[in-house]
């Protein structure tokens, strides 16, 4: 295949994948694939600028993102079956350097029935199923 | 809304005002946990400010908690001269008070 063709074709999936993500995709949603940098940075720029905002069941391991509150994500995965004690918020920052990239924070981790007391994800084994479970799904 | 592209004011509203206080002080946590001058820290302290906004422009507001919000309001205008790590702890302590 001529190298111009390939390139076209390329380009052209990629950009069909962005326009699917951003105008078809209702957000939010629980994803089925992994995102690509490029579709994880345009999903930031639509909602935040420079975040994404997921619930994450670590049951499960489905992810929820594309939300302006955590609180959508969440019910759309509660809607979904999820445990609500399985359920955690996260923000994923594309722009940050690899490693530092998510930040263990939302609301909806006030459990303190579940000694979670703050907004900040304290149990150091519910932070990493939430990391491990993200890493399928984003390059963080 | 402008730094929070896909809501509306009324989203924001349904919420209720210790929610609100608390997604305010969520962003100003943020803020001061990063570099001042990042662009990340300004943008969770202009996302910050916009829920003020929200908020402070709520009818329902009674006239008391109104003036509060306005007279933090004020403390918003410049993001250079804000403590965004005491402003958070005073958001908390709105939000557990409301």
């Amino acid at each position: 295949m001529p190298e111009g063709y390939l390139i076209s074709l390329i380009w052209l999936s990629t950009s069909f994948g962005l326009l699917y993500n951003q105008y078809i995709m209702e957000w939010p949603s629980i994803l089925k694939s992994p995102l690509n940098k490029t579709e994880t940075k345009t999903l930031a720029k639509e909602f935040f600028g420079d975040m994404i905002k997921v619930v994450v069941d670590i049951e499960t391991g489905a992810v929820a993102a594309g939300c302006s509150l955590h609180a959508d994500a969440e019910q759309l995965l509660l809607k979904h079956g999820a445990q609500q004690q399985s359920v955690w918020g996260a923000n994923i920052f594309p722009e940050r350097k690899a490693g530092q990239r998510i930040e263990f924070t939302s609301l909806i981790n006030i459990r303190p029935k579940q000694g979670n007391k703050t907004q900040y994800i304290s149990s150091p084994d519910i932070k990493e199923k939430v990391g491990s479970i993200l890493g399928n799904y984003f390059d963080i | 809304m402008k730094y929070h592209k896909k809501l509306e004011r009324l989203d924001v509203l349904k919420h209720g005002w210790a929610r609100i206080l608390m997604m305010i002080a969520s962003e100003l946590s943020r803020s001061a946990h990063l570099p001042q001058k990042s662009k990340e820290a300004r943008a969770s302290y202009l996302r910050a400010k916009e829920l003020l906004g929200v908020l402070e422009s709520d009818p329902g507001l009674p006239e008391d908690k109104a003036a509060k919000m306005s007279a933090y309001s004020r403390s918003f205008t410049d993001y250079y001269s804000l403590d965004a790590g005491k402003l958070y702890g005073q958001f908390m302590k709105l939000s557990a008070g409301v």
